[in-house]
């Protein structure tokens, strides 16, 4: 889908020669972004390097899975270590980096085609599989990276370029989707509000299980800057009084869709994240005596 | 009266008894009737009895019920192929074996047993016309149902009888049924022991009619008895393999399988993907994360791994894929073998990718080859695609033993202080291989990408920076070939009748120089475990020395004869022996060929030795082998 990437020449800044350290900076890599002025993408990498620096995090410990699209490039402005793959399978591939060594924070960066169209069969079994990841879902309700087609979540009657007369399909329901997978921490964020974007990406991280974070992150070269200030118009913090921790509730705030609440939407800690499923399997696995591999063919002796 | 001669012309009345070293039962049923369950007992016994067996399984398309046949051949010296018709047919069920046709052939003095109680008469046998087969009826399931008990333990008594007939292991058949009810029940084992009991009873006071199937072996040390999945599965263990994320595929699954098993002991993970788009994802995520992983599938699921597999090129990531490969397109023939997935392995990929292809021959060189495959993909960080196919992935085989130490355990190359100091991923270099460090390793943050990136893995759109890129990714492949010489010569150096052939067609190439050469035909085998990069000098200067070709596949287009043609300059008299997958190629044909298409005449005495008709006997004379590079097996 990237077919104007060929147009886009990355440039290098003048790098930071002092030894890193726990600073937002710190986690910033020396390209330049080629996003457009105003896009929302800008806060979300602020936010991410922010709570990097906040939680502490050593660099190389942290990985960074993107698909393709806009925000997919995120990994290449971090300095951490980053994985800008194929796109719609940023999960699986996250997956895998977690899973190869659970001691590392793996986030997962896409957009809402990235994660909602191409790559929505991995939503659910991410969600129920309770995987220790921390997706951010870079919500700009168009393709913006291809020019301007009509995404997941484009609103129904919207002219793009490939809806000439309007758009005509539903748009998908990002919170609602993932409650409905069994996710246990689902999140809805607005690029305008760092200071909120910020602490639900730490809580995200911190989470121990599958963290979904719905990011509304506006493209104002195809969807205008009046995004902004729709956005700001039809959405609400959650109050304080809110309980995250009751699902039906939730389920609740996932279904208004003329409202965009914000904030954390739901919370389970009584879930058990998939490393700790496999490290009791192999527990199990080991009982008794475990032969050397190499002594595995006599398993096979008759 | 249990058998019936066939009425026949000309034919002496009494059998002249063929003593053979090696046999070749055939059991068919529906599904219920525990044909497979009875080969793979006998398997088991002739293993145990230090003989040699190969058994192969098919079924139709059914789940439960439906058309199954096992066919074993045993033997005192090693079996390489299926064997081509069969000495012994135990058929159940005449409907099904109708539904084997040109799978199941029998040799004219057959001997073929089926139950008392069918209706279909010993002179109506739906068998092709001409053939002179002792048919031998017993009455399996009365037995099995008064005096065994339960019914169910036809093909236990049937196994008795054969057992007493042929001289086929009785000692390995107890042991196998003890090994295979053993975590089940004690009563069973006594239940299928008392079967097996009467089943040889019944054949020893009511069966007297001579045969001409005379078995005779001598027992030996116990053999292993695994599947060439199995062997992959193990043999990736020992290399390190400790990630492994799959989707089940017929007829693949059993790597996974086994692998959910055994993987935990070692503290590894196995992940049942939604699809085989997230297994292969998930793969190069462990990899990336600095984790030795693989996946297994078969040909529709390497379809959806296409773009994956561009992805582990651009990026750099080792990556050991396995196919299965079962009959396509599509969803083909799933429990049947073909060899028609090679041009997808080499070439299936958007952009210029390259990758490394490996063909394990036989089951025990499905252990090596996936062990080669991550030395490849660790050491030159590409993927690496296996391609087996269901013929060696199904089948079960026993040997005498694998060697786990002979193949070196490679691991990553990692970035030293020095290059750390400005670490650059994808730094030209001389050899294409960079230093790869992986999410942990402090000051090698970098950023992997399927986009066309510098050195650093930032992207780019050079058109400059790409073409460098590119040749550093194909400078891997000459130093490949140099480092991993697999390939096997079999038979005469100097023959100018050559086969050539991949994957488990050894099985028939290696059989057909073997009894060439006893009878004095000069012909030599090669096969290549490496098929990308191929080994092009190699085999050119192979070529020079023959005068005759003879390429032999299992693909109807001939997928690799076009291969070859599009990388070199074939020897100018080439014959090519090639078909669509379903039914294994049967040595007789190939004899056939070599005999048509020898420069010298072929006396009736050598004709004799290379019976196309397939009483082959590998007695005659010691294996002759030759490995001008490589591994050396056992002979």
């Amino acid at each position: 889908m990237s077919s104007n990437e060929d147009q886009i020449m990355e440039k290098e800044e003048t790098g930071n020669t002092k030894k890193p350290g726990y600073s937002a900076k710190d986690y910033k890599s020396p390209l330049k972004p080629i996003w457009c002025p105003g896009c929302g993408d800008f806060a979300v990498l602020n936010a991410l390097q922010q709570s990097f620096a906040k939680l502490r995090l050593p660099r190389h410990k942290v990985a960074v899975i993107s698909g393709i699209g806009c925000s997919s490039r995120i990994p290449g402005y971090l300095s951490t270590y980053g994985f800008n793959s194929l796109h719609g399978r940023a999960i699986p591939l996250a997956i895998g980096v977690k899973l190869a060594n659970p001691d590392n924070t793996v986030v997962v960066a896409g957009g809402d085609g990235d994660l909602f169209s191409i790559g929505a069969g991995h939503m659910p079994h991410v969600a129920r599989k309770n995987i220790n990841l921390t997706v951010l879902a870079m919500d700009n309700r168009i393709y913006g990276l291809t020019k301007g087609q009509m995404s997941p979540t484009t609103p129904l009657d919207t002219y793009t370029s490939t809806t000439a007369y309007g758009s005509y399909d539903p748009p998908v329901n990002m919170v609602k989707y993932v409650l409905a997978y069994g996710a246990g921490f689902v999140a809805r964020a607005f690029s305008g509000n760092l200071p909120l974007l910020t602490s639900l990406i730490m809580q995200g991280i911190e989470y121990k299980g599958f963290a979904f974070i719905q990011v509304l992150s506006p493209c104002v070269t195809y969807r205008g800057k009046a995004e902004y200030d729709s956005i700001r118009e039809n959405s609400e913090v959650l109050p304080d009084t809110y309980d995250p921790t009751d699902h039906k509730s939730a389920c609740e705030i996932g279904d208004i869709e003329d409202k965009q609440y914000l904030g954390l939407i739901y919370r389970n800690d009584n879930l058990i994240p998939y490393e700790d499923r496999i490290i009791e399997m192999r527990k199990h696995a080991q009982k008794g005596k475990v032969i050397p591999v190499g002594e595995l063919i006599n398993l096979y002796r008759t | 009266m249990h058998a019936v001669r066939l009425p026949e012309k000309g034919r002496v009345e009494q059998w002249e008894t063929r003593k053979t070293n090696q046999i070749t039962i055939g059991i068919v049923g529906s599904g219920g009737d525990g044909a497979i369950a009875a080969g793979e007992i006998m398997a088991s016994a002739a293993a145990h009895e230090g003989l040699y067996c190969i058994l192969t399984k098919s079924y139709g398309a059914t789940i439960r019920g439906g058309e199954t046949s096992a066919r074993i051949r045993l033997g005192a010296n090693r079996v390489h192929s299926q064997g081509d018709k069969l000495d012994v047919l135990v058929c159940f069920s005449w409907k099904d074996f109708q539904l084997f046709k040109g799978e199941l052939e029998l040799k004219d003095q057959c001997v073929i047993l089926y139950p008392e109680g069918d209706v279909i008469q010993p002179d109506q046998l739906p068998i092709e016309p001409g053939l002179h087969p002792t048919v031998i009826r017993v009455p399996f399931i009365k037995l099995a149902k008064e005096e065994v008990g339960n019914e169910l333990t036809k093909n236990i008594v049937m196994l008795g009888v054969l057992a007493e007939l042929f001289d086929l292991p009785k000692k390995g058949l107890v042991a196998a049924i003890h090994h295979r009810f053993e975590r089940k029940s004690k009563d069973l084992i006594d239940l299928n022991l008392k079967a097996l009991n009467i089943g040889s009873e019944y054949a020893k006071n009511n069966i007297h009619e001579s045969h001409p199937v005379n078995f005779f072996y001598t027992t030996s040390p116990p053999k292993l008895l695994m599947t060439g999945n199995e062997a992959i599965a193990i043999g990736a263990l020992n290399a390190g393999c400790r990630f492994m994320a799959g989707y089940p595929i017929t007829p693949a699954t059993e790597i996974m399988e086994s692998l959910t098993r055994l993987m935990p002991m070692y503290d590894g993970t196995v992940v049942q993907a939604e699809d085989e788009i997230a297994a292969a994802a998930m793969v190069i995520g462990a990899s990336f994360a600095g984790v030795k992983a693989m996946t297994a599938t078969s040909g529709p699921g390497v379809s959806l791994m296409q773009e994956m597999l561009g992805l582990a090129v651009i990026a750099e990531i080792p990556f050991v894929l396995v196919n299965v490969q079962r009959g396509g397109p599509a969803t083909g023939m799933p429990t049947k073998s073909e060899q028609a997935d090679l041009m997808q392995a080499i070439f299936g990929c958007h952009g210029d990718g390259f990758k490394v292809v490996l063909a394990p021959c036989d089951v025990q060189d499905c252990y090596d080859i996936i062990q080669y495959a991550f030395a490849i993909a660790e050491n030159f960080q590409v993927p690496v695609i296996v391609l087996s196919d269901q013929f060696l992935g199904q089948r079960k085989a026993s040997f005498t033993t694998l060697f786990p130490d002979h193949i070196e355990v490679a691991e990553r190359k990692l970035p030293t202080e020095t290059d750390l100091e400005n670490y650059l991923r994808y730094k030209i270099s001389k050899t294409g291989v960079s230093p790869m460090t992986h999410p942990g390793i402090e000051g090698g943050e970098y950023l992997a990408s399927g986009i066309s990136h510098l050195e650093n893995g930032y992207p780019t759109s050079s058109y400059f920076v790409n073409e460098q890129q590119t040749q550093k990714r194909y400078r891997k492949a000459s130093r490949i070939i140099e480092k991993y010489p697999l390939w096997h010569y079999y038979g005469q150096k100097g023959a100018t009748l050559g086969l050539l052939g991949w994957g488990s067609t050894k099985g028939i190439i290696r059989e057909a120089v073997h009894l060439c050469t006893t009878a004095g035909i000069d012909v030599v085998g090669m096969v290549p475990r490496i098929l990308h990069p191929l080994p092009i000098d190699e085999l050119q200067d192979w070529f020079s020395t023959l005068s005759n070709l003879i390429v032999i596949e299992m693909s109807y287009s001939g997928q690799f004869l076009q291969y070859l043609r599009s990388q070199m300059k074939l020897p100018s008299t080439l014959v090519h022996y090639k078909r669509s997958g379903g039914s294994l190629i049967p040595l007789g044909e190939i004899l056939n060929l070599i005999i048509e298409h020898c420069e010298e005449s072929v006396t009736p005495e050598q004709k004799r030795i290379v019976d196309p008709e397939g009483i082959f006997d590998l007695d005659k004379s010691p294996t002759v082998s030759m490995h001008l590079r490589g591994d050396i097996y056992e002979l």
